[in-house]
């Protein structure tokens, strides 16, 4: 049967005036996602600041000193506590009022001095397996830095202060961690991923399940207007209106948090506009799928927004996810476009280099209607 | 010529449950086919094999000359369907306008065509003053009929209606009916409808009885009641309820109900004062007994009634540990209010209503759809503010002991009140347990509820798979568990089928004579209007009329005249001829109502007037006026009045 535009548009209009008239249409749409996004790029727990860390200085000498301040220089650090014995420390730190203790031995200063190798331990409060991580990252970076800069001392003292200039090696802490621990880049085009992967296909499924809920499909059934007809009109403002929501976030991320924008736009807008429409249509095969709301709802959380939020890359690198759960990975939308969306605003990059998760986008996108088109029935049952 | 709908054999089976078993029938073109049956009985189920929206495996089905079964998409372009429910059909957020519209896109209406009809068809059902409001904002009745305006804006062949008039009012009704018929006649459009107002299965041009998934009868409404198996009386007792009990008992009387003031019974005997005899030897007066023409409803009772038992009256005495109330009690004022009012910001739903309703009485509630007769019963059970007025209830205040009331009273609401996914015992146990019967005694009244309800030893049925009558009998033990001296119920019986209507009515009548209970009740059945004590009329929030049926009647008959039936050869068109010459017009059935302050001067006039138009003149008979009429006629009234 021929697709008549004529049929796609008075099903997308009808769709498009319930939606703007619904009370409930600006809160599920627009403000929820919002709020949503904003709950977590401020809430995310991965960004550890002002860790709170009890030192055991037995040292007490300049030196020691000098490493303490960097530590407290860095935003990461707060150094609570420095008095007291080992054992009080340990307690403090099981009692959870510190992250981490700095212990300094007593030959620290003596042995640096002497060309000798000193061991400084530092004791990390592991019950967060991710914040641990981040803690003695965090505390490496520091002694790091600490170490380049006695280098360069001992190259001023060596050659004189030209000779800062012409240090050897250059040991930029972000070489292997962000500098200004700004993992908000890598986090909000993950949050925009992942936000995109709840509500888009939440409303997209209600959408469909009420009408069948509430028997209103049976008109649909029973007239002329084809499937794909149908189910493309109704799901175009969905498609719309999250593809509004997606530039809502694309901006606040780029002025409020200041992600930077640094490959091709127009390469993300496109590649975010078929993300968005496969999100829609994963909510829309639901819906093919089911005949209530509730198990639409239910079945949309379980199948887009818990394995985008735990195996996308979002949180944990995918090439560190066992396996099993990769090949999962490798099948979600999410996964693909938060690799997507990280190289071209982070790393700079444009469609050349993503080329081949831009054509899984895509093939999700296509597949997905497709296999919608084809489960649907115009029927009952 | 070839039918319009050919099925041959059609069966349908869900998982274990039969719903149609070799069903076989044909449809003309041109003709209005009803199809009437109990609920579950499968007739949406064949209505959506008809429209190809459900597949069987089963039988041979022909719409339009094309294989429905085989190739549904060829059919849709030129068939309608209404699906059951009130607005359903609608998309709630759009415009009257915008919904004609978007059916008329989805089905490739050109433009200007599609404004021709859609002025024509919302000037017919009166929306058209409406045009901008919203689908969501307009009462059950208007929704019906934009639904229909919608199914009809590409003028389809065929025309599929799923009970298009349950829980909508008599005059919408009307209307509705009206424009069908119209569209029949002009068009020659098909209609395939299915309904549970027997008035309305008269007004078809065939009927199938469909009970069990079979059809059981078929034929045209006037043939039809000659099927009966049995004789019908018409009965009038000095104390109805005595004779109902007493005749029930009789052998050879198959089935009794009250019909009006009167009892209608079904029975093989050959001489009534046989009857009169065996109930005057249990000191039962009985005024009169007349044999009376059967009807429609009376072959669907007979076929379809007698496989559950009647409802006892013990049963009711051990619920209530008692008998009844003292003639002096019954003259309490149970309800009583006094300029009630209620708005919702411009709005004013209730409109200064008073009223007092004495312990005991059966107070029917009656009104179109949206006139505020739920509102004020929300008032009444406190489940919101009135904005103006007083009221009491069993002399507890409104205002003051809104929760105290609630202890007193019983309210079953509109919608299906139950959980539908809870067994019939927990929702009683739900029910007992909100209004803290203790553990011991909620034991005990179970047992009974599940006896009212026609329940015995089914208390572990999931509600939700119950039919709709017994779901309504359910909800209304419910609603009695903690034995209130006052009930409300809300529509109870809209959308159940006759059988069980009568059977809930059987429960009411128990109730309100016997134990007591006041009870207060609003529907849309007529023939459920008149089994009333007293009656409100309400329209647009405001008391168009208040008084016993008959008082009402009376009302009607002083101010417009008596009734004339007539029996004409195109009931439809004579309303719309003889309205120009006599303003109280109206359709009855398959009849037309018509009053005037004259009629043996007037029948010679309208004769003459039909007969001008080629409309035939079959009958004219003098009747007693039915509660419609009455409804009809207040309605009407005050919409003119307040144009």
């Amino acid at each position: 049967m021929t697709f008549s535009v004529r049929r796609f548009k008075a099903v997308a209009q009808k769709e498009f005036l319930e939606l703007r008239r619904n009370p409930l249409f600006f809160l599920m749409t627009v403000l929820a996602p919002l709020i949503l996004f904003f709950l977590f790029a401020y809430g995310f727990p991965l960004d550890a600041k002002n860790i709170p860390m009890g030192v055991l200085d037995l040292d007490k000498s300049a030196l020691s000193r000098t490493l303490l301040d960097k530590f407290e220089a860095g935003k990461a650090f707060r150094i609570k506590q420095t008095a007291g014995d080992y054992a009080s420390l340990e307690k403090e730190l099981s009692l959870g009022r510190i992250r981490a203790i700095l212990a300094i031995p007593a030959d620290f200063s003596r042995n640096l001095k002497r060309g000798l190798p000193v061991t400084l331990q530092i004791l990390v409060d592991g019950s967060y397996p991710n914040r641990a991580n981040l803690v003695s990252g965090y505390a490496e970076a520091t002694i790091f830095s600490f170490r380049t800069e006695i280098l360069r001392d001992f190259f001023i003292k060596a050659f004189g202060s030209a000779g800062a200039a012409d240090l050897p090696i250059d040991l930029s802490v972000s070489v292997w961690y962000n500098p200004s621990f700004r993992s908000e880049d890598f986090i909000i085009p993950g949050i925009i991923a992942i936000i995109m992967m709840f509500f888009p296909p939440l409303v997209s499924a209600i959408s469909l399940a009420k009408e069948k809920e509430t028997g209103s499909i049976l008109n649909m059934y029973c007239s002329s207007v084809t499937k794909t007809e149908y189910l493309l009109g109704k799901m175009t403002p969905y498609v719309l209106i999250s593809y509004v929501n997606f530039l809502i976030f694309l901006l606040c991320a780029l002025f409020i948090f200041e992600v930077p924008l640094r490959g091709d736009l127009p390469a993300l807008l496109i590649v975010s506009a078929f993300y968005t429409a496969t999100a829609v249509a994963m909510g829309l095969s639901i819906a093919v799928c089911v005949n209530t709301q509730i198990a639409a709802i239910l079945i949309t959380a379980m199948v887009t927004l818990t394995p985008s939020f735990l195996y996308s890359g979002f949180m944990v690198p995918v090439s560190s996810i066992g396996e099993e759960g990769r090949l999962l990975a490798y099948g979600l939308p999410a996964t693909h476009y938060i690799d997507v969306a990280r190289k071209i605003m982070v790393k700079g990059v444009g469609f050349a280099e993503v080329k081949l998760s831009v054509l899984a986008l895509v093939g999700f996108c296509v597949g997905l209607y497709a296999i919608s088109i084809a489960w649907f029935k115009k029927r009952l049952g | 010529m070839t039918p319009i709908i050919q099925a041959h054999n059609v069966s349908k089976r869900y998982k274990d449950v039969e719903a149609v078993t070799g069903v076989s029938l044909s449809v003309d073109r041109g003709e209005i086919f009803g199809l009437i049956g109990p609920d579950g009985a499968g007739k949406s189920t064949l209505i959506h094999i008809l429209t190809g929206v459900l597949r069987t495996k089963e039988g041979q089905v022909t719409v339009l000359g094309k294989d429905v079964l085989k190739d549904p998409e060829s059919v849709k372009t030129s068939i309608g369907l209404l699906p059951q429910g009130l607005g359903l059909a609608l998309a709630a957020e759009l415009s009257i306008e915008e919904n004609v519209n978007f059916f008329a896109e989805i089905n490739h209406v050109d433009p200007r065509r599609r404004e021709e009809r859609k002025a024509l068809l919302l000037e017919k059902t009166q929306l058209a003053p409406f045009r901008g409001r919203q689908a969501k904002n307009l009462s059950g009745g208007m929704k019906q009929k934009l639904a229909l305006c919608c199914t009809l804006i590409h003028e389809p062949e065929l025309l599929f209606l799923d009970e298009p008039t349950t829980g909508v009012d008599p005059i919408s009704r009307r209307e509705l009916w009206t424009l069908i018929n119209g569209m029949v006649r002009e068009k020659g459009l098909t209609v395939f409808l299915t309904t549970s107002y027997m008035d309305e299965a008269a007004r078809c041009h065939r009927v199938a009885l469909l009970h069990q998934g079979k059809i059981i009868e078929e034929g045209k409404p006037d043939a039809l009641p000659f099927k009966l198996e049995g004789k019908l009386a018409e009965i009038e007792a000095e104390d109805q309820h005595a004779a109902l009990t007493i005749l029930k008992k009789m052998p050879g009387v198959k089935i009794v109900y009250p019909m009006g003031e009167r009892l209608s019974a079904l029975h093989q005997i050959e001489d009534l004062n046989e009857i009169k005899g065996y109930a005057e030897r249990s000191g039962i007066r009985i005024k009169q007994i007349e044999a009376r023409a059967p009807s429609i409803e009376d072959v669907f009772l007979s076929k379809v009634a007698g496989q559950s038992e009647e409802v006892k009256e013990e049963v009711f005495e051990e619920f209530f540990q008692g008998k009844g109330i003292s003639t002096e009690k019954r003259s309490e004022i149970m309800i009583e209010t006094e300029s009630l009012e209620k708005k919702f910001g411009d709005f004013t739903a209730v409109d200064k209503v008073s009223f007092q309703v004495k312990r005991g009485e059966i107070f029917g509630f009656l009104g179109p759809n949206g006139a505020g007769k739920t509102t004020t019963i929300k008032m009444l059970c406190g489940l919101f503010p009135p904005t103006a007025g007083r009221g009491t209830i069993a002399g507890l205040d409104l205002f003051k002991h809104s929760f105290e009331i609630k202890k007193s009273i019983g309210y079953m609401s509109q919608k299906f009140s139950l959980y539908r996914d809870l067994t019939v015992a927990e929702n009683i146990q739900l029910y007992g347990g909100i209004y803290g019967v203790p553990p011991q005694e909620l034991k005990r009244r179970l047992e009974l509820i599940l006896k009212i309800a026609d329940l015995e030893g089914k208390g572990g049925f999931i509600t939700g798979d119950l039919p709709m009558g017994i779901k309504q009998r359910l909800a209304l033990g419910c609603a009695i568990i903690h034995k209130p001296e006052c009930i409300f119920l809300d529509e109870p019986t809209s959308g159940v089928d006759p059988v069980a209507r009568r059977k809930f009515w059987d429960i009411i009548f128990l109730l309100s004579r016997k134990m007591g209970v006041t009870v207060l009740v609003t529907t849309h059945y007529m023939d459920e209007a008149e089994q009333c004590d007293r009656l409100l009329l309400i329209h647009r929030g405001s008391v168009v009329a208040l008084g016993r049926s008959e008082e009402l009647k009376n009302q009607v008959n002083e101010e417009i005249g008596t009734l004339l039936e007539l029996g004409t050869s195109d009931p439809f068109l004579a309303v719309e001829i003889l309205k120009k010459h006599f303003p109280h017009c109206l359709i009855y059935g398959i009849n037309v109502h018509l009053y005037t302050a004259s009629p043996d001067e007037a029948i010679p006039s309208i004769r003459k007037t039909l007969e001008q138009n080629q409309i035939a003149l079959k009958d004219v008979r003098k009747r007693t006026m039915p509660f419609e009429d009455v409804f009809v006629y207040f309605c009407e009234k005050t919409q003119q009045d307040k144009k």
